[in-house]
């Protein structure tokens, strides 16, 4: 089954492109399209999309408003946010929304389809050295003001597990870099996301780099 | 502490002292020589000295006023005192001095050439005691003094007394040193108003700085990225679907013919500002009527145009100016300008028929808002009943 798409932008030359792009891969499928923050719940009311492309701003209601909403929804989808620029401020904000990446219209359409695929697996981390250089700038902004009691409870293993999470690399890879199965590291995975209240890996990550659990430094990029 | 003995500022600054001693010598000599003429040295004798140094002081004072020794001043009071100077903006340094800053530097003068004097004088008189001093015990008194028999009572009394003195020498000298470089940025530097002024100026470049660098953000940005997006779509479906290919392509030409205008309309307002901070005044509103006849837009100028503060012309050129370049530009048919000068505000309306209202509010729009409002002004932009409207209105007095 094809992984469905919203695309929320109010260009709609911006629209038509991405469209065109996402419905030539075979595995992709656009279902609705909106052109404003505000018209994009009902789009995904009525077509349940596995991941919606966001633009961040938008006239009236903008992207980090529509992804608050959106994640608000019963069994809502996944958001990737997509801007002009990656030194937006908007981009971390849409993180801290709950959207799970981020995405540069310049990207290129092999790019931007390879995203969405990851987005809607959830297995690995979106430019995970892009949110670990956000992250990082703001650090010191959150730090103080986030104590996470859930860090506390995580095994020494699932700890492990968020540190590689934080270094972007997929369940494939956390699985080959412990030596153990696919199947632990999903469950490992799922009880850290359960203990830290985030709702996917990349609110964990934002989380664990926030609260100073894992600082930028420590991690050598891939 | 042993750093202000040893310390390469400490004697900048002395030489300093000393060129302030030097300066002095015209006007004592000429202080001297009236003294002379007078017969009040005869009756004065050894104390004529203080005196005429005191009754020079009103003249260099004087001259502080009225010669420009500002821009000596400067070079050696940042080149030997140390002291942080704060360039006074162009328009001040060239135009004609007021007497606000004359007089802060006619303070300056007469501080620095009198105290300047008094410690060259204790250098003189120091430096050849001390060296008597440390070679009393080999050579004996050259002179006879009371503290020479003193001194000699004891073999090293002599050498003593003299570096004692030599050391309070260069203290005393870092401490006034370091006074003078204290009040240096006061006297010689921008007065509070004029940092103020500078202040300002600074702010209302950031601004429109801002204004720019938000415009080339949206404008520019966006179009690439529509470039971007709408030719990854075509090159994806060239073989199977010749409509979105040139749908595509129309959308490119179009998006980068737009991002081409805002470039040139952007850059145009950056060579704008570099001429006005080089060299030609920026326009005010003196210059409106040639704008508005260049442009050929109906104008209706009321009031009395130079009761405006310059601040305030200027900014209301430049948003006339960029009004009638859109309106122009965009606009369908006469462009109507009206500027309204009151007692205590201004107003201005631009207005044309606007054939296609540009879907985003780009155009400058932001950065004239922007600047307006750094003016304590109201500003209103957008399409009205078939027209396009730029109004403003701007508090004449704080």
């Amino acid at each position: 089954m094809p992984i469905r798409v919203v695309i929320a932008d109010d260009e709609d030359l911006i629209r038509t492109g991405l469209r065109i792009i996402v419905d030539t891969e075979p595995d992709l499928e656009v279902v609705g399209e909106a052109a404003d923050g505000a018209a994009v719940v009902p789009v995904v009311r009525t077509t349940r999309p596995d991941v919606v492309l966001m633009d961040v701003r938008m006239p009236a209601v903008d992207g980090i408003q529509a992804t608050r909403l959106l994640l608000a929804l019963p069994q809502p989808p996944k958001v990737v946010v997509v801007t002009t620029f990656n030194d937006d401020d908007y981009i971390y904000d849409a993180l801290r929304a709950g959207a799970s990446g981020f995405l540069l219209k310049r990207s290129r359409p092999d790019d931007l389809a390879q995203a969405v695929r990851i987005v809607a697996a959830g297995e690995s981390l979106l430019f995970p050295a892009a949110i670990r250089a956000l992250a990082a700038s703001r650090q010191s902004r959150y730090a103080a003001t986030r104590a996470v009691p859930g860090l506390g409870k995580l095994t020494a293993r699932e700890a492990d597990v968020l540190r590689l999470m934080a270094c972007g690399r997929s369940n494939t890879e956390i699985a080959a870099e412990l030596v153990v199965g696919a199947e632990t590291v999903k469950t490992h995975v799922g009880n850290v996301l359960a203990k830290l209240g985030a709702r996917d890996r990349t609110q964990a990550v934002i989380t664990a780099y926030e609260s100073g659990f894992v600082s930028p430094a420590e991690l050598r990029p891939r | 502490m042993l750093s202000l003995l040893v310390g390469r500022a400490t004697y900048l600054r002395w030489a300093c002292l000393v060129l302030g001693g030097a300066l002095l010598m015209p006007y004592v000599m000429v202080g001297s020589m009236i003294g002379g003429l007078t017969g009040l040295s005869a009756a004065s004798g050894d104390s004529l000295q203080p005196l005429v140094f005191l009754a020079v002081l009103p003249l260099v004072a004087l001259t502080g006023l009225v010669l420009p020794v500002r821009a000596l001043e400067v070079t050696a009071a940042r080149s030997l005192l140390g002291a942080e100077i704060d360039p006074l903006p162009a328009e001040w340094a060239s135009g004609r001095r007021s007497w606000g800053e004359r007089r802060r530097t006619a303070t300056w003068f007469t501080l620095h050439l009198g105290v300047g004097g008094v410690m060259a004088g204790l250098t003189l008189a120091t430096v050849p005691f001390v060296v008597v001093a440390i070679l009393l015990p080999v050579t004996g008194a050259p002179f006879d003094l009371w503290i020479m028999s003193t001194l000699r009572a004891v073999w090293w009394g002599g050498p003593l007394l003299g570096v004692a003195l030599l050391v309070a020498l260069v203290y005393l000298t870092a401490g006034v040193g370091a006074l003078l470089a204290r009040s240096a940025p006061k006297l010689l530097g921008p007065s509070p108003a004029q940092r103020l002024a500078l202040l300002e100026e600074r702010v209302r470049r950031q601004a429109v700085r801002n204004g720019l660098a938000r415009e080339l953000h949206d404008s520019i940005g966006h179009a690439l990225s529509v470039v971007t997006v709408q030719a990854g779509a075509a090159a994806r479906v060239l073989d199977r679907d010749p409509v979105a290919v040139r749908a595509a392509l129309g959308a490119i030409e179009e998006s980068a013919r737009a991002a081409l205008e805002e470039l040139d309309q952007v850059l145009g307002v950056l060579r704008e500002q570099e001429d006005g901070s080089s060299t030609a005044p920026a326009r005010t509103l003196a210059d409106l009527n040639g704008l508005v006849h260049g442009t050929g837009a109906a104008a209706e100028i009321t009031g009395d145009l130079d009761t405006v503060p310059t601040e305030v012309s200027r900014e209301v050129y430049r948003i006339a100016q960029e009004s009638l370049t859109n309106a122009l530009r965009h606009g369908t048919g006469p462009v109507r300008l009206a500027l309204a000068v009151h007692d205590d505000h201004l107003e201005l309306d631009v207005c044309n028929p606007a054939g296609r209202v540009p879907g985003r509010s780009g155009r400058g729009i932001g950065g004239m808002r922007e600047r307006v409002t750094l003016l304590g002004g109201d500003f209103d932009a957008g399409p009205a009943g078939g027209e396009w409207h730029v109004s403003l209105r701007l508090p004449l007095r704080p």
